[in-house]
């Protein structure tokens, strides 16, 4: 039997569902958070730096027309006003007396508007912060001298680092709970097929009446489930009809076997055997055969081996030969037998084997009613009933009838074996026929119903 | 008659070939199926027992190559699969009857006889006679003692095999089997109710009683002694 269990830790763990599926939830949910973040990280930040860029390019266009427009000293007296007045833009102008503006240096590598680049500043003078800073601007050649215009983006660079520290932490969190619910769920899964594979592990040790948990949520593994514990129910109900059949086999045999032997016993003490005795030992043996047979046959139907030959099979036809062969036995109590069709019955089943049960049933009536009475038996269209006189089968008693050598006390004292109506039974059900009983006022029914 | 036993049980074997010898067959043995393969197709049998479950070669598989290699000779299988499958497996493979185990020896000769005597002409005889018992098979009547006696069918199906193996004991089951064609053990007396009844009505013409009742194995048609 292959066996878990048997492996090292490591190889069990890698071996172990548990793992994989863990891994391959947490790798996935990391996925689409990842992309879901980076997905508004791009779009938003993207739409707020095109904003910026915008306003760089404006304030640069107005800044080109009033250089057209004005003498260099209104100019440069603009660029000044707008390096002390607006905070949210940085610039720069190289007029011919220096540089003009928040910076002191021409960033040298920013293309001509309306391009747009990005330069480092060393925060310090003009922001406030002494980090170095990337900041995106633009360039344009006046008629005074190049200008270089920045978006001040020492907030919003505070805001992606912020922003970007938040996703770093989402996705640690999202990789964490991945994990943890991963293994969890996963756990919780493989619980049941642990559950499930234990169960099977101790049937395949022998405890039959090992049950595989059911849940009431009905899923596919409570269906599993079920159908393992159908199964398990199928083997244990052979396995104990075996048991009672091997224990009713010796029960009912040891009798008849043990008086053989005391039998047996006498003949050697007496020193001889008259023919006599011999044919009574010979009886009693015919009988422990006739059981052992008997039972033997019932479960080898019962359990299916052997496949039946099935035809169509006319019933009012078996009853007849039924009547045929039972109506001496009949008159031996002066009781007479009718056959009554009221319609018509053709089955599938195995002529041989539903001559026996209805054999059985009449000569069952013949035994136990009383002298001079009447028995019936009734075809309609989808039943067969052998009706009688007698005093029937106690209610409380109906069920126990079909087991394997159950006798009612009445009936002990006449011969027979016990196994009739068990045969009755077992044969009724190869056929998909239904028994019952009827107990009515002054009559006894039998009642074979074949499903159509 | 030559008979050959092929069983491997030695008690079974020698009980069979004494039985028969002591009724004047000649005997031969084989202990597995394989012995009994070769005696089979080399020597000319009347009849061969077969058991099922054999050492070397089963039974079934016997009786296959035997019926393969075109040898018609008559097959009684002894077997303890007693299954009405297991006989119908036995008798398709190529088996002319099949007797299970338990049996009685009677039985088994009885069986045995039918055989040899089945393919030769007896269908052209029309009357079955024993004693003062007239059996006519196509006016279908039965005279005894030279009244006529009226037999509802199956009486007379039951009288005409008796009578056609007169003088040999028949099983209840042999009974059954033959004349109502069901095979399964009726269990109660109802062979026996069934036979009374027709001696009955043999008797009640008077002469001697014919049926004869052999205690511990079945029936006999004989003159009484």
């Amino acid at each position: 039997m292959f066996s878990v269990s048997r492996l090292n830790p490591l190889s069990r763990l890698r071996a172990s569902s548990l793992l994989r599926y863990t891994l391959l939830h947490t790798a996935i949910v990391l996925l689409l958070c990842g992309s879901a973040l980076w997905l508004v990280k791009v779009y938003s930040l993207g739409f707020y730096q095109q904003r910026q860029d915008q306003f760089v390019l404006e304030q640069l266009n107005s800044l080109a027309s009033l250089a057209r427009s004005s003498s260099e000293s209104e100019f440069v007296s603009a660029v000044r006003q707008l390096a002390e007045e607006n905070r949210q833009v940085l610039v720069v102008f190289k007029s011919s007396n220096g540089y003009l503006g928040n910076l002191n240096y021409l960033p040298e590598t920013v293309p001509l508007s309306p391009a747009m680049g990005s330069f480092w500043i060393l925060g310090d003078s003009v922001l406030g912060d002494s980090r170095f800073q990337k900041v995106r601007g633009s360039r344009i050649n006046s008629r005074w001298g190049p200008l270089v215009l920045a978006y001040n983006s020492s907030d919003f660079n505070l805001f992606v680092s912020r922003f970007t520290l938040a996703l770093y932490t989402a996705m640690v969190v999202v990789l964490l709970v991945g994990l943890v619910t991963g293994f969890l769920f996963s756990r919780k899964v493989l619980a049941r097929l642990r559950g499930i594979n234990r169960v099977t592990a101790k049937v395949g040790e022998g405890q039959l009446a090992a049950r595989a948990p059911v849940s009431h949520r009905g899923d596919e593994f409570d269906e599993l489930s079920g159908h393992i514990n159908h199964m398990l129910e199928q083997i244990e109900d052979s396995v104990e009809a075996i048991a009672s059949v091997t224990s009713s086999i010796a029960h009912d045999l040891r009798t008849p076997l043990s008086r053989l032997r005391i039998k047996l016993d006498g003949y050697l003490q007496k020193g001889s055997a008259g023919v006599e005795d011999i044919l009574e030992a010979q009886a009693e043996l015919d009988t422990v055969l006739h059981t052992f047979n008997a039972m033997l046959e019932l479960t080898k139907l019962e359990y299916g081996q052997g496949n039946l030959e099935f035809a169509r099979c006319d019933l009012a036809d078996i009853a007849s030969k039924v009547v045929e062969l039972a109506e001496p036995l009949a008159e031996v109590g002066e009781q007479s037998l009718m056959l009554e069709v009221q319609q018509a019955l053709v089955v599938q089943g195995n002529h041989q084997l539903l001559f026996r049960i209805l054999f059985n049933l009449v000569e069952n009536a013949i035994k136990y009613s009383p002298e001079g009475s009447e028995i019936n038996i009734r075809i309609d269209q989808d039943s067969v009933s052998v009706i009688d006189q007698g005093t029937g089968i106690p209610e409380s008693e109906q069920e126990k009838v079909f087991q394997r050598l159950y006798r009612l006390d009445q009936s002990r004292t006449t011969p027979g074996h016990g196994l009739g109506l068990s045969l009755v039974k077992v044969v009724a059900d190869r056929h998909n026929a239904r028994i019952s009983f009827e107990n009515g006022e002054g009559f006894f029914a039998v009642k074979l119903t074949f499903q159509r | 008659m030559k008979l050959l036993v092929v069983e491997d049980d030695q008690t079974t074997r020698e009980y069979i070939a004494k039985g028969f010898t002591e009724h004047g067959w000649t005997v031969d043995v084989a202990d597995n199926g394989r012995d009994g393969l070769f005696l089979a197709s080399g020597e000319n049998y009347d009849i061969i027992v077969l058991d099922r479950m054999l050492p070397q070669m089963e039974g079934l598989k016997v009786l296959a190559a035997l019926r393969a290699s075109e040898n018609k000779t008559p097959v009684i299988i002894l077997s303890a699969l007693d299954g009405v499958d297991e006989r119908i497996k036995g008798l398709k493979q190529g088996g002319d009857d099949y007797l299970c185990k338990p049996f009685s020896f009677g039985e088994l000769l009885v069986r045995a006889e039918i055989l040899t005597r089945r393919g030769r002409v007896e269908t052209t005889e029309s009357t079955l006679t024993i004693s003062d018992l007239e059996m006519d098979l196509l006016s279908r009547r039965v005279v005894k003692n030279q009244i006529e006696v009226t037999l509802q069918p199956r009486e007379f199906q039951l009288l005409r095999f008796l009578l056609e193996h007169k003088d040999q004991v028949i099983s209840r089951t042999m009974l059954f089997e033959s004349v109502w064609d069901y095979h399964f053990d009726p269990g109660s007396n109802i062979i026996d109710v069934h036979v009374a009844k027709l001696r009955k009505k043999l008797d009640a013409a008077g002469g001697a009683s014919l049926i004869q009742t052999v205690r511990g194995a079945g029936y006999v048609l004989r003159e009484s002694a």
